[in-house]
């Protein structure tokens, strides 16, 4: 009964959908009141009802029912119960579920959080959200239902795919998903100024901490997913310029320039109608990415889900609201009103530049992911743009790109002064050059260029701090009453100097691993030594090992490491019985920054192993960089200035309204 | 019945929470521009702030005022939405808005049930299957159950017993053998226990006895001199290792010893017809087509005796070696560079008296090793022996 009532929950959301897609925007445009705050029951409403049926999905899923056939397809009895849970999500249909309960706890947010919203803005936000849950639910019910049901259950399921069974998958998806769909939030208010055709003060200030948040879960989602890849596919890589790895990366480009725009808009007014754009490009671009994903289009390691049916309907939505919003947009934009005049040399012409980089990187990082289809679906040739393509296109766009990074901050609204901001990049200058002339005198077989972007790095890093130390008058003041007045510095002052110094220890783990990487490939018998890096590994055994709903044979490595600390490594070759698919557990082993990687290739007769091993120098930096870049946006995000009050109690209907607004 | 309960309970509570509020008592609403100079006020707020900790200056500070008021102005001269958007609400638009959502909720929610759902259907989680009355449940479940069991209870010697021969019947060998071994390391070992696991580890080996079957065999027919079953598998390890000295008499023991309906009669004729042709040794045939020996003569087995083994072994015996001829033949399927494999099914079929299988396998064994010469003769060889 359980399942059914999750069913028939799910059915009662895409009802309460079809309502809030009319009634509110309807009230909005007739200016009835009631009718657009309706809105606020329904979102609630919706997000109970699908929550209650992601409970149930979940349930199922604990308790190994296997008469609901999305259960029997992709869980286990024996699976450790974490994995039952994780399970849930680590499929199409029930990532779906997931997304659409994103989707509504987001417009409930809005709900809740947007008591200070002009109501006709609110109405049009939360009815613009419910065309995006009605489109998605009606998707997943009618082409791909967790809650199908099969009339004789079997009595085991066939497992979850063993390359999702991993901790990673339990954070990595909903993550990504959190920072895909609050971009959806971005869009509807996009697509309500739109519709009403007027850009509030609040717009403004509401659209900056939900790109924000969409951001910060975006950045985290495809951080972890790339280190997942990292660890658990084997082949060391961080990153492979996939379709699907692109699919994330779109958004968070867009998303990027997003959140620069509409710093530009809240401050000074200006770029309205580039950040509405942005806004639906944004989103457009998460819809594009679920719809590569899952359509079948791709084939690679994320494509769990494929189905041409699926595919067909998700390029609907993907036309029907790409097209729809774009359309608008052109008949619209018009009406919106532009805002204040800035100098090219500006805080604000520095953002447009940020925007103008970021957005030909989208075009490039667009074009090679959607070029090989074009051509294979119009003359049948199959390519694949993998990496020599990026790193020639996308690399030199953002080079330039990260050496302005540190400029932007330290200019003025309005009108800048460069050679001002110059003279306080002097010890971020100084640092770079430093590490040049380092890495060039110490190292032998470094290129010249990557030892460029080894400064580079470092004038990011450095420079990130610059504009705290102006605006504490750090030089003029002394340390104490430097550090009295960056304590009362506003959060976004300390975001940014932390979101940029963290895009420059990623570079300098990306440029530090692509040069000093270090692999060795040995076929290894128990007794047999190999050298890496000065590590010295030791096949000690290879042993058998029978576990829940795998089997595995465990290598033992002992290590010496260049300094005689000794220690044990053990990689795994698993077998998954149910779903007769091998999968590799490499062993890492971290010091300082850099990490040893062992990863196992054919294991014969448990007596002979193929060995790869990398010393994968600084690797670490590369992830360690996206926290700093996270913890910039929390930072930004929690600064005070977001609360703003409803208009006087006296006039709001209720008086508990204005106090939650201020809580 | 509680279900549809449930079910019209949760679809009123849905329609009640959408259509309520809509004829809630709604007073005329601020403009937009309340909404606006709020935001001003924050920002006017913010900007003092900044001043007062000294992270603008004072010049900023002014220029930031004036640019905030003039945004403030901006806005207000601007609106054109101020009028239409905030007249006080029409109870004639409310009562349709609340008609349309009364309407269209329960028709979505129950049509689109009654086409997608599985009503009726109950959930079925794996430990409650697995729970309930034996009586009625497949074998399957039974089963699962037994096998549930076992993890919480590993030292349960009757309850490997009882799923040892039902993985075997499944084709499960791995684990009708892992169970037969826990048989005997819990309840200790008898001879019939040790000729199933012998039995089982010779069908797991694609028929091939291998040395700790062969001792699991000897100690069987040590410890019970009339066991007949063992004996067969010896005679057959004999056989396989090409002692057909030893054999021979193995065989011609067997068939002295077996009743005449014993099942494997046939193949012992035959495969010590197959000793006897590699030795060249023509004993009369007097002694395979020997009637019944006399069960009352001292030394033989009883009638008791006979029974037990005969029993244990009409299923048994037919199912391992159908089982191991599929599994062999499926494998050389898939590799068919498998000289002894190919040996060995050939010997099968000739045994089985499936000739014409046999001829088949021959002609398949010479396409895929044509080059061999010596593998080629023994082809043909053995096709001879067939076609005569």
């Amino acid at each position: 009964m359980i399942v059914e009532l999750g069913h028939f929950t799910l059915i009662l959301a895409l009802a309460l959908a079809a309502v809030q897609s009319i009634l509110p925007i309807v009230g909005a445009k007739i200016g009835n009141v009631n009718l657009m705050r309706s809105a606020n029951q329904t979102s609630m409403m919706m997000t109970v009802m699908i929550a209650f049926s992601f409970g149930a999905l979940t349930w199922a899923y604990v308790n190994s029912d296997f008469s609901v056939l999305n259960v029997w397809q992709n869980s286990h009895s024996l699976q450790p119960l974490l994995y039952k849970y994780t399970s849930v999500w680590g499929n199409h249909e029930g990532s779906l579920l997931l997304w659409v309960l994103i989707l509504a706890f987001f417009a409930s947010l809005v709900t809740v959080f947007g008591r200070n919203l002009p109501p006709v803005l609110k109405a049009n936000v939360l009815g613009v959200q419910a065309w995006i849950l009605f489109a998605f639910l009606l998707f997943i019910l009618f082409t791909s239902n967790p809650f199908e049901r099969m009339p004789n259950a079997p009595l085991e399921g066939k497992d979850l795919n063993p390359i999702l069974q991993d901790i990673g998958l339990a954070i990595h998806p909903p993550f990504l998903y959190l920072g895909y769909v609050g971009f959806s939030v971005t869009f509807s208010f996009a697509m309500a100024a739109l519709i009403s055709g007027r850009i509030d003060a609040a717009w403004a200030r509401w659209v900056r901490p939900w790109t924000l948040i969409a951001w910060i879960f975006l950045t985290a989602g495809i951080s972890m997913g790339s280190y997942w890849a990292y660890y658990e596919l084997g082949w060391g890589g961080w990153w492979f310029w996939d379709p699907v790895e692109n699919a994330s990366f779109m958004p968070w480009l867009a998303g990027t320039a997003l959140l620069h725009s509409a710093l530009v808009m809240e401050k000074r007014e200006a770029l309205k109608i580039w950040t509405v754009l942005l806004a639906i490009v944004t989103f457009s671009m998460s819809l594009l990415g679920a719809f590569l994903v899952r359509s079948g289009v791709l084939t690679s390691v994320h494509a769990f889900a494929t189905d041409p049916e699926r595919g067909l309907f998700l390029l609907v939505i993907l036309i029907a609201f790409i097209g729809g919003s774009l359309t608008l947009f052109v008949m619209r934009a018009g009406m919106l009103k532009t805002g204040g005049l800035f100098a090219p040399i500006s805080r604000e012409g520095a953002l447009v530049l940020n925007n103008l980089f970021l957005s030909a990187a989208l075009a490039t990082v667009l074009f090679g992911t959607l070029y090989p289809l074009l051509l294979e679906s119009v003359t049948g040739t199959k390519i694949s743009v993998g990496a020599p393509f990026f790193n020639l296109t996308f690399g030199p766009l953002m080079l330039p790109l990260l050496f302005a990074v540190p400029f932007g901050p330290l200019l003025a609204w309005k009108r800048g002064d460069l050679y001002a901001a110059m003279s306080r990049l002097y010890l971020a200058a100084g640092a770079a050059l430093l590490a040049v002339i380092i890495t060039l005198a110490f190292t032998t077989d470094t290129p010249i260029l990557a030892a460029l972007v080894i400064g580079l790095a470092f004038w990011l890093m450095v420079g990130a701090f610059a504009e705290i130390a102006t605006r504490t008058g750090l030089r003029k003041n002394g340390i104490s009453k430097a550090f009295a007045r960056a304590r009362g510095l506003p959060g976004s002052i300390w975001g940014t100097a932390f979101a940029h110094f963290g895009l420059g220890v990623t570079l300098m783990g990306i440029v530090a691993v692509s040069v000093y990487e270090k692999e060795v490939i040995v076929s290894m018998n128990p007794g047999d030594s190999a050298t890496i890096s000065g590590y010295e590994l030791t096949l000690k055994s290879i042993e058998p090992r029978r576990i829940a709903n795998y089997t595995e044979d465990v290598l033992t490595f002992d290590v010496v490491s260049p300094s005689g600390e000794k220690f044990t490594m053990a990689p795994t070759k698993r077998f998954y019985t149910a779903r007769q698919m091998p999968t590799t557990e490499s062993a890492i082993y971290t010091s300082g920054f850099s990490q040893l990687y062992i990863s196992l290739g054919e294991v014969t007769d448990n007596k002979t192993a193929i060995v790869r091993m990398w010393w994968k120098t600084q690797i670490t930096l590369i992830w360690a960089g996206t926290i700093f870049m996270i913890f910039g946006g929390l930072l930004s995000l929690a600064d005070r200035r977001l609360r703003v009050g409803a208009p006087k109690p006296a006039k709001t209907k209720k008086p508990s309204g204005r106090q939650q607004a201020n809580a | 019945m509680i279900f549809w309960i449930l079910i019209g309970l949760l679809t009123l509570v849905t329609v009640s929470v959408v259509v309520i509020p809509v004829f809630g008592n709604a007073k005329k609403l601020d403009s937009p521009l309340e909404y606006d100079k709020e935001i001003y006020k924050a920002r006017l707020k913010e900007i003092e702030q900044e001043r007062t900790l000294g992270t603008i200056s004072e010049r900023e500070y002014e220029n930031s005022l004036a640019e905030e008021g003039k945004r403030l102005l901006m806005l207000a001269s601007s609106d054109s939405n101020n009028d239409v958007a905030y007249k006080p609400t029409s109870q004639k638009s409310a009562v349709l808005g609340a008609l349309f959502a009364a309407i269209l909720v329960p028709l979505i929610a129950l049509t689109a049930y009654f086409n997608l759902g599985a009503i009726n259907t109950p959930d079925q989680p794996l430990q409650a299957r697995l729970d309930a009355d034996p009586r009625g449940q497949s074998l399957l479940v039974l089963l699962q159950r037994a096998e549930n069991q076992l993890a919480k209870n590993p030292d349960d010697g009757r309850g490997w017993l009882i799923v040892a021969p039902v993985y075997m019947r499944m084709g499960r060998v791995q684990e009708s053998i892992t169970a037969y071994r826990n048989v005997i390391r819990i309840l200790g070992p008898t001879p019939e226990l040790q000729t199933s696991l012998g039995e089982a580890i010779a069908v797991a080996a694609n028929g091939e006895i291998d040395k700790e079957a062969l001792e699991l065999f000897k100690k069987a027919a040590d410890a019970d001199p009339a066991s007949l079953k063992p004996r067969f598998f010896m005679a057959i390890a004999l056989n396989q290792s090409e002692e057909f000295e030893k054999a021979v008499p193995a065989w011609q023991n067997l068939i002295k010893n077996s009743p005449t309906d014993s099942p494997w009669l046939d193949v012992a004729r035959q495969q010590l017809k197959l000793a006897q042709g590699k030795i060249g040794n023509n004993i009369p045939d007097a002694v395979s087509n020997a009637p019944v020996a006399d069960s009352n003569a001292p030394g033989n087995p009883t009638a008791e005796d006979i029974e037990a083994a005969g029993q244990l072994s009409t299923d048994d015996r037919q199912s391992f070696i159908n089982s191991m001829v599929e599994r062999l033949s499926a494998e050389l399927e898939e590799n068919p560079q498998n000289k002894a494999g190919w040996q060995r099914i050939i010997r099968s079929y000739t045994v089985l008296g499936r000739k014409d299988e046999a001829l088949a396998a021959i002609e398949k064994a010479m396409q895929v090793f044509e080059d061999d010469k010596n593998f080629m003769t023994e082809l043909e060889q053995n096709k001879q022996a067939l076609v005569n």
